[in-house]
């Protein structure tokens, strides 16, 4: 009995902690592609803040790669921070390429989320 | 190189632990539910350190979530026969009155040649001695012989046998096993008592056994295979 007692527990906890890890992806991809956001508008609009929202962006980063590594491909993270990286050299280039960098930096951490939510397609 | 280390580490602590978890039977006799979890478990545990890029979590949730289920599904198969048969089976007869059921044997895709190794290996080889044989859910093979065939036995022979439990080892290198003692029904005092007579310091034996009449056999520690 007591055995089967640990069983519901672990079950359980497994459970919410899966549920969990859906939320918890959500809402640090949400922080995290406002910050994304306010790099790129402010990339758009010529504001001198630019570096200083990179610099925001590159810190956010690092704090979501530590978190979301527990749950994600460690792969999927490493293309984002490629990306991440090379932001600060085509700010200073003023390269086009910065708001396609943001754009990719969008959609693979929105993949992020979208592997870890229970679609139908991904759980079959 | 570091990190597949202790990845290792951790997934052995924790395949011991779920083996622990789905209990004794696991390690003897496996149903068909518990072969399916103990394959998928040495797989999914070896991912994990081999491929850095998974996250421990895709190793460690699938372990203990098929663990968890199986206890839990095996404690309602307990309770529901229903569900049982359906998860293991039910034992087969394969030979009934010495006569093989050659359709069932057909069913379970047993050959001849399987069922008379079988036999074999329990030291019968005529298939003319056995009474009744089924195919557990385990896949192992019960038989009972016609009487003619059956060992003799103490009830057979009317002989009444004294109904005492065998011995226990009591004393390990020196350690008093409190737990087999209580099986005896005796205790440390008793113990002692019984290694003074004998002249044998505790800390002296390697190792002792005891059955609930009284008797002891005690082997001295490092004097090769001397009894006292």
């Amino acid at each position: 009995m007591k055995r089967l007692t640990a069983c519901i527990i672990i079950l359980t906890v497994i459970a919410a902690m899966s549920v969990f890890s859906v939320f918890a992806v959500k809402k640090e991809n949400d922080k995290f592609i406002s910050l994304v956001n306010a790099a790129e508008n402010s990339y758009r609009n010529d504001d001198s803040d630019t570096a200083q929202r990179l610099e925001e962006l590159e810190n956010a980063w690092n704090k979501y790669y530590v978190r979301i590594s527990y749950i994600a491909q460690s792969c999927t993270l490493d293309d984002i921070s490629y990306a991440v990286a090379k932001l600060p050299a085509l700010l200073e280039k003023g390269s086009e390429e910065f708001l396609s960098e943001c754009e990719s930096i969008r959609s693979w951490t929105e993949k992020i989320y979208h592997t870890q939510y229970p679609h139908l397609y991904s759980v079959f | 190189m570091l990190i597949v280390f202790f990845r290792a580490v951790i997934l052995y602590i924790l395949i011991v632990i779920s083996i622990r978890l789905m209990g004794k039977r696991q390690i003897g006799e496996l149903q068909p539910s518990e072969l399916v979890i103990t394959l998928l478990l040495s797989n999914i545990a070896t991912l994990p350190i081999e491929d850095m890029t998974i996250p421990m979590s895709m190793g460690i949730v699938p372990i203990f979530t098929l663990v968890c289920l199986d206890v839990i599904l095996s404690h309602c198969s307990l309770k529901f026969r229903g569900l049982r048969k359906l998860i293991c089976g039910s034992p087969k007869i394969v030979v009934s009155r010495g006569i093989i059921d050659q359709k069932q044997l057909k069913d379970l895709r047993f050959s001849a040649d399987d069922l008379l190794e079988s036999l074999r290996s329990m030291g019968i080889f005529d298939i003319n001695e056995v009474q009744l044989a089924v195919v557990e859910t385990t896949g192992k093979i019960s038989v009972y012989q016609k009487a003619q065939f059956r060992p003799v036995n103490n009830g057979g022979m009317g002989i009444k046998g004294s109904q005492t439990d065998p011995p226990q080892l009591v004393v390990d290198n020196g350690r008093i096993i409190y737990s087999a003692l209580g099986l005896i029904g005796k205790d440390e005092k008793w113990l002692m008592k019984k290694l003074g007579e004998k002249g044998m310091p505790l800390k002296d034996v390697y190792i002792c056994t005891a059955d609930p009449s009284g008797q002891i056999v005690a082997i001295r520690k490092d004097k090769g295979k001397k009894k006292v």
